[in-house]
């Protein structure tokens, strides 16, 4: 009787103490991986990172990037997200993941990150830049210039 | 200081840009009436090269990087309101056809990279001009990166007050002043030793063609 009495008391403690307990699932599917890293490759390891669906106030995802720069999330079919990251001296960078037909896509909104690189990039800025400036020249030339212009040298 | 959209409210970006519009308006009517076809192409020069120094980015230790300017330089050679327009110009562009920064933060950072960076040069130089012109060139150069570094970490660290969301999570910015104080300033004081020795290195070098300092007067 004192057995059954122990066996009893011992299962409607346990019963209890399953309700604390964290289930877990592992599974593997399909997620959104986004690569946040400086223009010389370093990644922006452990900054904090936060994830919203578009239009939405609420993240569905806080956290911090991983060592190589990765943050990753679960997609909603259909719904495009926003994901920031920010660095404690301003760097950063928002990106847009927009969805297309269930898949996500890519597509950059702005970033410090990637700031730089692409001596393409710094040589087509360079040539606009002088182009502005000689056209502007071209157009004070023409209109003849004021006395009280600045000529340099 | 490319500071990417989604990290300052828009209290923050419409005031930058509402103070910008005026000191805009009132710096390119400087630039039209006192720039002649002589001085152009080397106003332009010079741009191009700010923003060259400007997509160049060098790696610090922890991971970030930072970059120089050309600010200084731009001031002191034709005046703080044409670096102003013309550092505005290079933002403008970085962030429109690059990407680099975001386009909201655009007006902010030509307010404190241009416009204080550009008239902190001017005024540095003057004020050191007595302990001599190396000494003078370089301050101009350090103080035109720090001072608008360490305002640029006050705006930034403002923004978990300025816009929070009802449950008090900052909606833009996260981090606060005891964090972007130093983040952003500390680099910036090594930067503006790189951006002191260059800005020294070209005021000199463009003597040597012929193009002096801006006069005491001040100019465009």
């Amino acid at each position: 009787m004192l057995r059954r009495l122990l066996l009893a008391a011992v299962l409607l403690a346990a019963a209890p103490a399953a309700a604390h307990e964290v289930q877990h699932h592992v599974e593997r599917g399909e997620a959104v991986i986004v690569t946040l890293e400086y223009a010389d490759g370093v990644p922006l390891a452990y900054e904090e990172v936060e994830v919203r669906a578009e239009g939405e106030d609420q993240p569905i995802l806080l956290g911090k990037t991983d060592v190589e720069g990765r943050i990753a999330f679960v997609p909603d079919s259909g719904t495009s997200y926003v994901v920031r990251a920010f660095a404690q001296d301003g760097h950063g960078a928002q990106v847009r993941v927009a969805a297309s037909d269930g898949e996500a896509e890519m597509a950059p909104v702005s970033s410090s990150a990637r700031g730089t690189g692409g001596v393409g990039r710094i040589l087509l800025g360079v040539v606009l830049i002088l182009g502005l400036f000689l056209g502007l020249r071209r157009i004070v030339a023409r209109d003849g210039a004021s006395p009280q212009r600045i000529s340099q040298g | 200081m490319h500071v990417p959209d989604g990290f300052l409210g828009p209290q923050t970006y419409v005031s930058a840009t509402v103070v910008g519009a005026g000191l805009w308006s009132v710096g390119i009517a400087r630039v039209r009436r006192q720039l002649d076809a002589v001085a152009l192409p080397r106003v332009g020069v010079l741009t191009a090269l700010a923003f060259v120094l400007m997509m160049i980015s060098i790696p610090i230790p922890g991971g970030s990087t930072v970059h120089f300017g050309g600010v200084a330089l731009l001031a002191l050679t034709f005046g703080g309101w044409t670096a102003f327009v013309c550092i505005s110009l290079v933002l403008l562009m970085q962030a429109g056809l690059f990407g680099v920064g975001g386009i909201t933060s655009v007006p902010v950072a030509a307010l404190l990279i241009g416009f204080v960076g550009a008239w902190t040069a001017v005024a540095v130089h003057r004020l050191l001009r007595g302990l001599g012109d190396r000494v003078a060139l370089f301050g101009a150069g350090w103080f035109s990166v720090v001072v608008p570094a360490a305002l640029m970490a006050v705006v930034l660290g403002l923004q978990p007050a300025v816009a929070a969301g009802s449950d008090g999570r900052p909606l833009f910015f996260p981090f606060g002043l005891d964090v972007t104080l130093t983040a952003v300033i500390v680099p910036h004081l090594l930067v503006g030793v790189g951006e002191g020795l260059l800005t020294v290195m070209m005021i000199e070098a463009l003597r040597r063609i012929g193009v002096e300092p801006v006069p005491a007067g001040g100019r465009a």
